[in-house]
């Protein structure tokens, strides 16, 4: 009987040693990863990939009109994001981020009225397809 | 009145005796300038003999206008359904009225007895239409392409299977064709390939092809031809579908007023050859292809195999846009302005809602009056029986598709070097398209300045070893009659000219309508012109220096000015992608509130064009504006007070003649911009 409740203990404990290495993930880690946008400030409909490179891809459609594709690189510190366009221009605002269950909410550190949310999702393939194309005139040296 | 004293004096100079002796009988000179405002027509062009055109009054019978004056017959212009005689009221169709008579009475004298009756309140000449062409072809030695052989523009992506799709630059311009011209622009091209991403056609789209036959026996055409079941499926030499034309299986011969005939290259010269040239001069006498190779631009079939690639002709699976022909050539023979009209007016009954019109009147005509009415300085010149005819296509109540109110018309800007552009596509309503090569530069040969609205691949010959910089599309046979390849629909051939830029707009266009129609989107005539013309490519960038252009009428080489060509050429380059883009909406632009901001546009309308922005009350007071917005070098500058969401109107104008007052008129457009200011945003629209 001691046999028994010895191993159930050990499995227990093993258990919880899973559990506690899952929690342990920082909050960089839990970043990674496709991201779909549920509640923005503004009308539209967004996806973001954020790569362990500390890359994104943002795929955005803020009103009418086709998702446009901006790249650059982010940087987690404690729980504050922010990040660069490709351009050279940074994030108009950093953001603090608090994931849970699959869901990342963003709150503006410029104006915390601003407050967005996230869940995590694949980016579709003809949202990524629609955004390979160079736009003609918006490109030097064509 | 000077007008009309120059107009009288044209007259004199054109008529024959004949004439004289009818102005010697005509007393009062009072009386004489009432006449001639009536007379309209192309005196100096070629005309119809033993036929006027007549407009006459309300309530007027018109047997009573030819009484005592030696006419033997008068009838209606134009065959009007009974169901569309409102609209064809609106532009006064039901009162036009053609007179035969003696081919041996000079028209001029016809025309002016004709004129003294007050109830006539117009006479035209049935005056003959000219194409717009080229006297250049030059057959194309099939050299299959594909993805891992190509031949030239190394390392394209083939979107279908045609395998000369890798000749064709027009449609995808990697800069690396071989050019004499100037060097090889990639870009250069009509933008289509990614907008094939999104549609490639749709067959609920017909376009009426206004050109001779186009080849329903060829390959790469057959299965995208307009079909009318009823005639197809009915008895031959019978109206089967009542429409009030006999056997019009594909559509109607309106030089003949017969079913469509075959139109042959049998007649191509081959005077270069000897010179060790491989294109051929064609003989327009004989037929050309010129109608088989427009359709081809626009539509012929892809994903089969077989040929080229189209702009609109669909991935395959039958679902490229549908080609009708208006045949308005029929070997050497032109049609009149009363067949020319009736071909619009069989486009509208019939279900064409794109007329693709690669043809102008070779008159010199400067202004819209003129054109519209008649009368010119020193010609008697214009067509407003075509006009009227044009505008009743055009009228939103013959809409011929739902994701359209109105129909849509594209002409040629015309290939004499002029610096206007041919009419009708000069009419401020209709599209005019001048032509650049694979350069990204204009055409030698092209009509620029008023008038012209829009720029499109229209390829240039240079030198038989530097052909390819011509446009590829479906030909017709120059094989002998009788021989094996005379019916082999195999034929592909290149041409050059605003001819061959036409069709690019007109399956630009026809590729919106069908995308418009895949979002359940519906726009009028004037809101989708307006996104066609704003969302062009910048071209003037190009415009300095000079360019070297091999001229066709003297077999040389000619150094051209480009500086002429600034701001000339229309609102840029069309471009297919853009288009869609604009058919599915421009993304609300974001700006910081208590920022002046500089936002980035170019992606969503022309840089390189001049554009009036307006704001209303609604939005000025909601976003706090500081100052008004202003577009410079393609970016927004703007500054809000507050957070907030308006929106702001750009608005435009293309093809105004500037230099002359009442000369050819504008084209406007207008974009909506929708802003939304936020505490924060950057100037690069990104959200984050």
């Amino acid at each position: 009987m001691k046999k028994i409740l010895y191993i159930l203990c050990a499995l227990l404990v093993i258990a919880g040693c899973g559990k506690s290495g899952e929690e342990k993930k920082t909050l960089t880690e839990q970043l990674y990863g496709e991201w779909h946008s549920t509640s923005l400030t503004v009308s539209g409909d967004v996806y973001i990939n954020f790569t362990e490179a500390k890359t994104f891809e943002l795929y955005q459609k803020i009103g009418e009109g086709a998702y446009r594709l901006y790249r650059g690189t982010w940087n987690v510190e404690e729980d504050l994001l922010a990040g660069k366009y490709n351009d050279g221009e940074a994030w108009a605002s950093a953001y603090r981020i608090k994931i849970e269950d699959n869901k990342m909410t963003m709150t503006s550190m410029n104006d915390a009225s601003e407050v967005t949310i996230y869940t995590a999702a694949m980016i579709p393939e003809d949202v990524i397809r629609a955004c390979e194309v160079v736009v003609k005139s918006a490109e030097a040296g064509f | 009145m000077k007008k009309i004293i120059f107009a009288m004096a044209a007259l004199i100079v054109a008529g024959t005796s004949c004439t004289k002796e009818i102005q010697e009988q005509s007393a009062p000179v009072a009386e004489q300038h009432t006449l001639m405002t009536k007379l309209v027509g192309e005196t100096t062009g070629d005309f119809l003999k033993g036929s006027i055109l007549v407009k006459i009054d309300e309530g007027i019978s018109a047997v009573s206008v030819i009484e005592g004056i030696g006419a033997e017959e008068i009838f209606p212009a134009l065959m009007i359904q009974p169901k569309n005689m409102e609209v064809a009221r609106k532009y006064g169709l039901d009162r036009w009225y053609q007179i035969s008579f003696d081919e041996a009475v000079p028209v001029q004298n016809m025309a002016a007895e004709v004129a003294k009756n007050p109830s006539v309140l117009s006479v035209q000449y049935n005056s003959l239409i000219e194409r717009i062409a080229s006297d250049k072809v030059v057959e194309y030695v099939p050299v299959p392409q594909t993805k891992e052989s190509p031949v030239d523009q190394s390392g394209f992506d083939v979107m279908f299977n045609d395998p000369y799709f890798g000749e064709q630059w027009n449609l995808y311009n990697l800069g690396s064709i071989a050019s004499v011209i100037g060097a090889s622009k990639a870009g250069a091209d009509v933008g289509v390939k990614d907008a094939w991403k999104l549609t490639a056609g749709d067959p609920s789209v017909v376009v009426a092809v206004f050109d001779c036959a186009i080849n329903s026996m060829h390959e790469d055409l057959k299965n995208a031809l307009w079909v009318n079941e009823a005639e197809v499926n009915g008895e031959s030499g019978k109206d089967d579908d009542a429409n009030g034309f006999i056997d019009d299986k594909y559509g109607f011969n309106f030089v003949g007023c017969s079913k469509i005939t075959k139109d042959y290259a049998t007649g191509l010269i081959n005077g270069q050859k000897a010179e060790g040239v491989k294109g051929n001069l064609l003989n327009w006498t004989a037929g050309s292809g010129h109608g088989t190779h427009v359709a081809g631009i626009i539509g012929a079939v892809n994903g089969n195999g077989k040929g080229v690639s189209s702009i609109a002709g669909g991935t395959g699976n039958g679902d490229g846009v549908r080609l009708m022909t208006c045949q308005i050539f029929e070997g050497s023979k032109s049609a009149s302005d009363a067949q020319n009209a009736a071909a619009f007016i069989y486009a509208a009954d019939n279900g064409a809602c794109i007329a693709q019109c690669s043809y102008g009147s070779s008159a010199v005509i400067t202004s819209d009056e003129d054109y519209i009415n008649g009368i010119q300085d020193e010609k008697i010149n214009g067509s407003p029986l075509e006009n009227a005819a044009l505008r009743y296509f055009l009228d939103p109540a013959n809409s011929n598709h739902e994701s359209l109110q109105g129909n849509i018309a594209v002409f040629a800007a015309g290939n004499h070097k002029n610096p206007y552009s041919s009419y009708p596509g000069a009419l401020p309503y209709v599209i005019s398209v001048t032509a650049f090569g694979v350069d990204f530069l204009p055409g030698g040969y092209t009509n620029y300045g008023p008038g012209c609205k829009i720029a499109a691949p229209g390829g240039e010959y240079t030198d038989d070893n530097n052909y390819r910089t011509m446009i590829l599309s479906t030909g017709v046979s120059n094989a002998a009659q009788g021989s094996p390849a005379y019916d082999s629909g195999k034929n592909y051939v290149y041409m050059q000219g605003t001819s061959m830029a036409c069709p690019h707009v007109s399956g630009v266009v026809a590729l919106g309508i069908s995308y418009a129609k895949k979002l359940g989107k519906k726009f009028t005539r004037e809101e989708f012109t307006s996104l066609l013309l704003t969302s062009t490519n910048d071209i003037e960038r190009y415009l300095t220096g000079t360019k070297n252009y091999y001229d066709l009428s003297t077999y040389s080489w000619t150094a051209v000015s480009l500086d002429k060509y600034k701001g000339n050429m229309g609102t840029g380059a069309v471009d297919a992608w853009r288009f869609l883009m604009a058919i599915e909406g421009t993304p609300t632009l974001l700006a910081q509130a208590g920022k002046k901001m500089s936002i980035d546009v170019s992606r969503y309308v022309n840089p390189s064009e001049a554009y009036t922005l307006s704001v209303d009350d609604a939005t000025r007071n909601a976003l706090g504006l500081v100052s008004d917005p202003v577009i410079k070098n393609g970016k927004l500058e703007i500054e809000c007070s507050k957070v907030g969401s308006g929106k702001i109107i750009l608005s435009g104008a293309v093809g105004k003649d500037t230099e002359k007052e009442g000369g050819i008129g504008e084209m406007a457009y207008s974009r909506t911009l929708s802003i939304a200011s936020r505490p924060f945003a950057t100037n690069n629209g990104g959200l984050l």
